[in-house]
C-alpha cells in the first residue's frame, strides 16, 4: 500500500506542479461561463416603454405599480409636448414602445412590428392591461362577470405542477454544459493520453518498467492524478459559477458518482490511445475527433446522419449523462452500461498492451 | 556475471540490431562496451535489463535466465542511459524518495545517496532546471537506488565538461569499490573509459568482435617495440655530444624530446635498452621508464583494422 501511495503521490505532484495544464483545463470553461453571462445579459436587456401622461388619465397608476415588479421593464412617463421626441427614440431603438391614452376609453400602443423588443413590449403591455381590466371588472361588476362566465363555453383554470426551479432547468445552458464537458471529457482524455506520451518521449517509462509495480497499479495511480485534477477543476468551476450566479452547474454535485465514472471511462480511453500512438499531434487530433462532435451534438440536442457512428463512442454516452445531470433528469441505464463496458474494455486492453508490448517498442526509437 | 548466448535481436523493420552474439562479463571487472553508432550497444543494455525481448538466444544474469526470471533480473540490474530523462517537475528529493519508497527501502538510503553524490545543496531544486552534470548525477543516483548487482551505464560522459567527467569517473570508481557493483559502460569517450575498464567488448554491426580482458588484448594487439626513458642529466649538451661522437649509429634512438634544461626523454628500441643504460654518465640518473602502451583509441582502431 505504501508503494502504491508513493506512486500516487508522484503522479499527483507532477500533475499539481504543472500549472500550465491547470490553466488549459480551466481557461476554456471560465471563458464559457463569462460568455454565458454576457449572453444572458444581452437577452435580458431592459425594455424602455414610454407612457404619455395625460392630466386626467388613470393609466399611469397601473404602470407606476409595475415599475418595481420587474427589472426588465422601465417606464418613462412623458407628456404630449415630448411625443415627437419619444417617436424619434422609438425609431432609434431607445424606446421599445409608446403607450398613449387618447381619451378616457382608448389606449393606443405605438410599436414597430419588425422589432423583437417592440413586439415583446406590446405583448407585455396588452397582458398587463387585460389583467387590469379583468380585475377591475371582477371588483366593480362581479355579478355580471359571474353571469357571463356561466354562459362561456369554457372556463380556463391554471394549475402549476412544476415549481419554478424546475422550469429554470428545463433548458440546457449550452455554455455551462460545454464548460463541464471540457473538464469531464476533453481534458481527462488529453491528460491521460499525455501522461503516457510524456513517459514514452522522455523514456522515463523504462524506470517504471524496472520498478516492482504491476502495470495495473501504474495505470491506476496515473488515473488517480487525472481524477484529482478534474475534480479540483470542477470544484473551482462550481465556485466561479456560484459567484456569477449560475446555479445549473451545482446539479453536478448530485451526480458526482456518475461524473467520477465518466472521468474513469474517458481516462481509460486516453491511456489506450497514449499507449498505441507515439505522436503528440495525432493524439490531440484523436482527442478532438472522439470528443468534440459528441459534445456539440448532444449539447445542441440534435440528430445527425452519422448518429450511429457517434453512439459507438464513449463520449456520446458520457455527454448524455452529463446533459441529464444538468437537467436533473433520470439517467438512462443504457448509458451507464455502455460507460462501464467501455471502461472495462479499454482498461483491460491498455493493461495488456502495457504488460505485453516490449518497452523498447512502446517508447519508439532509442 | 552476465552472459549472452547466441543472442539475436531483430526489430520490426527487419533491422538486425544484434546478430548472434555470445560473451561473458564477470563481476570483478568494470567492463567497457565500445563500437560505432548503431553497433547494438544500447540494444544490448536494453536486453540485459529486460526492457526488450531477444528474438533468439539466452540471456543469463547472475544465474537467472531472462525468459523465466525477468522481474528478478530487473531488480538485480540498474540502468543509466543518456536517452532516459527523469521527471522535470519533481525536485531531486521528491524524485529520489519516489524511487526509494517504490523499492521499499528505508529513508537512510536517501541520506546515503545524497552524501555520496553531494546532492545536499540541490535536493529542493526541480530536476528540470539542473545542469547536465548535476542531472546526470541524479540519474546515476536513481539507477543505483535499488542496490543493483550489475549497473549498466549507457553513454554516461556525453555532454559533460572535463570537471564533471572527472567527478563522474570518481563516482564510478567509488561505486565499484564501495557498493561492489559490476559496472558495464558503453561510451564513445575512450580516454575516460581507458582509466576505468579491465574488460572490453567491441561491437561491430551487431556482432561481438572482441570480448577480452584488457591484459589479454594488450598481449595480442601490442608487442612493445620501444621504451620511453626519461633521464635527468648533469649536463645535457655534453651527453648529446658524447653520444653523437662515440656511437656511430650503433644505438637506435627512435625519438628524443628535451623536456627541460636537465630532463630529456628518449624513445629507444626495446633491444637497445640495456646498451643505452650503459652509456649514461655518472651524473646522469634515470628519472622514469615508461611503457609505450597504446591508448584505447589506438587499440580500437587497431582491432577494427585487423578485422
Amino acid at each position: 500500500m505504501r508503494k502504491f501511495l508513493c506512486l500516487i503521490k508522484k503522479e499527483n505532484i507532477i500533475a499539481t506542479k504543472n500549472i500550465q495544464s491547470y490553466i488549459l483545463i480551466l481557461l476554456i470553461p471560465i471563458i464559457s461561463i463569462i460568455v454565458n453571462i454576457f449572453m444572458s445579459q444581452s437577452i435580458r436587456q431592459t425594455i424602455y416603454i414610454a407612457i404619455i401622461e395625460n392630466s386626467d388619465n388613470s393609466i399611469i397608476s397601473i404602470f407606476e405599480s409595475l415599475n418595481d415588479d420587474d427589472s426588465n421593464q422601465e417606464f418613462i412617463f412623458i407628456n404630449y409636448t415630448t411625443l415627437n421626441l419619444a417617436i424619434d427614440d422609438l425609431i432609434n431603438n431607445k424606446n421599445s414602445l409608446i403607450v398613449e391614452e387618447s381619451d378616457s376609453k382608448n389606449v393606443i400602443i405605438h410599436y414597430i412590428d419588425n422589432r423583437q423588443d417592440s413586439n415583446i413590449a406590446s405583448q407585455y403591455i396588452i397582458n398587463k392591461l387585460q389583467l387590469y381590466i379583468s380585475q377591475d371588472l371582477m371588483k366593480n361588476h362581479s355579478e355580471e362577470v359571474y353571469n357571463l362566465q356561466i354562459k362561456q363555453p369554457y372556463i380556463i383554470k391554471t394549475n402549476n405542477v412544476i415549481d419554478n426551479s424546475d422550469i429554470d432547468n428545463s433548458e440546457l445552458n449550452f455554455m455551462v454544459y460545454f464548460a463541464l464537458m471540457w473538464i469531464i471529457v476533453l481534458t481527462p482524455f488529453s491528460n491521460s493520453c499525455n501522461q503516457i506520451q510524456q513517459e514514452k518521449s522522455c523514456k522515463s517509462l523504462f524506470y517504471l518498467y524496472k520498478l516492482p509495480y504491476k502495470k495495473t497499479t501504474i495505470l491506476l495511480a496515473k488515473q488517480t492524478a487525472v481524477i484529482v485534477q478534474s475534480v479540483l477543476s470542477l470544484i473551482i468551476l462550481i465556485l466561479i459559477s456560484k459567484i456569477f450566479g449560475i446555479t445549473q452547474i451545482a446539479n453536478t454535485v448530485n451526480g458526482f458518482a456518475y461524473i467520477l465514472l465518466s472521468i474513469i471511462c474517458i481516462s481509460s480511453l486516453g491511456f489506450f490511445f497514449g499507449l498505441v500512438i507515439n505522436n503528440y499531434t495525432l493524439n490531440t487530433l484523436i482527442t478532438l475527433i472522439l470528443t468534440l462532435p459528441n459534445i456539440l451534438v448532444t449539447g445542441i440536442n440534435t440528430t445527425t446522419k452519422v448518429d450511429f457512428l457517434l453512439k459507438i463512442m464513449p463520449s456520446y454516452h458520457i455527454s448524455e449523462v452529463i446533459r441529464k445531470i444538468l437537467l436533473r433528469q433520470t439517467i438512462s441505464f443504457e448509458n451507464l452500461v455502455y460507460i462501464c463496458a467501455f471502461t472495462i474494455i479499454f482498461y483491460v486492453i491498455s493493461i495488456l498492451i502495457f504488460s505485453k508490448k516490449e518497452p523498447i517498442k512502446l517508447c519508439g526509437r532509442i | 556475471m552476465i552472459e549472452f548466448i547466441n543472442v539475436t535481436k531483430i526489430y520490426n523493420n527487419n533491422t538486425r540490431a544484434l546478430d548472434d552474439i555470445t560473451f561473458q562479463a564477470f563481476d570483478s571487472d568494470i567492463t567497457g562496451v565500445i563500437g560505432h553508432n548503431g553497433s547494438g550497444k544500447t540494444t544490448m543494455f536494453m536486453l540485459a535489463n529486460g526492457l526488450a525481448n531477444a528474438t533468439s538466444g539466452e540471456i543469463i544474469v547472475d544465474k537467472y535466465n531472462m525468459k523465466s526470471n525477468r522481474t528478478k533480473i530487473q531488480s538485480l540490474t540498474g540502468l543509466f542511459s543518456d536517452t532516459m530523462r527523469l521527471y522535470p517537475m519533481l525536485t531531486v528529493r521528491e524524485c529520489l524518495m519516489f524511487f526509494i519508497e517504490a523499492n521499499s527501502l528505508p529513508k537512510t538510503r536517501y541520506d546515503y545517496l545524497c552524501s555520496m553524490f553531494k546532492l545536499e545543496n540541490f535536493q529542493n531544486k526541480k530536476i528540470g532546471i539542473l545542469s547536465t552534470g548535476m542531472m546526470k548525477k541524479v540519474m546515476l543516483a536513481v539507477s543505483i537506488v535499488n542496490k543493483p548487482h550489475i549497473l549498466f551505464l549507457d553513454e554516461p560522459f556525453s555532454g559533460l565538461d572535463p570537471e564533471a567527467k572527472h567527478d563522474f569517473i570518481f563516482l564510478i570508481k567509488q561505486l565499484k569499490s564501495e557498493e561492489n557493483m559490476h559496472i558495464i559502460i558503453s561510451t564513445h569517450e575512450l580516454m575516460e573509459l581507458e582509466s576505468l575498464i579491465r574488460y572490453l567488448i567491441v561491437l561491430k554491426n551487431g556482432k561481438v568482435i572482441i570480448a577480452e580482458s584488457m591484459r589479454n588484448l594488450l598481449d595480442v594487439y601490442y608487442q612493445p617495440q620501444s621504451v620511453i626513458i626519461q633521464v635527468l642529466h648533469d649536463n645535457i649538451e655534453t651527453f648529446n655530444k658524447y653520444m653523437t661522437l662515440n656511437l656511430n649509429n650503433e644505438l637506435k634512438i627512435v625519438r628524443q624530446n628535451i623536456i627541460s634544461k636537465k630532463l630529456c626523454e628518449y624513445e629507444v628500441e626495446m633491444s637497445h635498452f640495456s646498451y643505452f643504460v650503459t652509456l649514461l654518465g655518472e651524473g646522469d640518473k634515470i628519472h622514469s621508464i615508461l611503457d609505450n602502451k597504446p591508448t584505447l583509441d589506438n587499440l580500437y582502431f587497431k582491432i577494427h583494422s585487423s578485422l
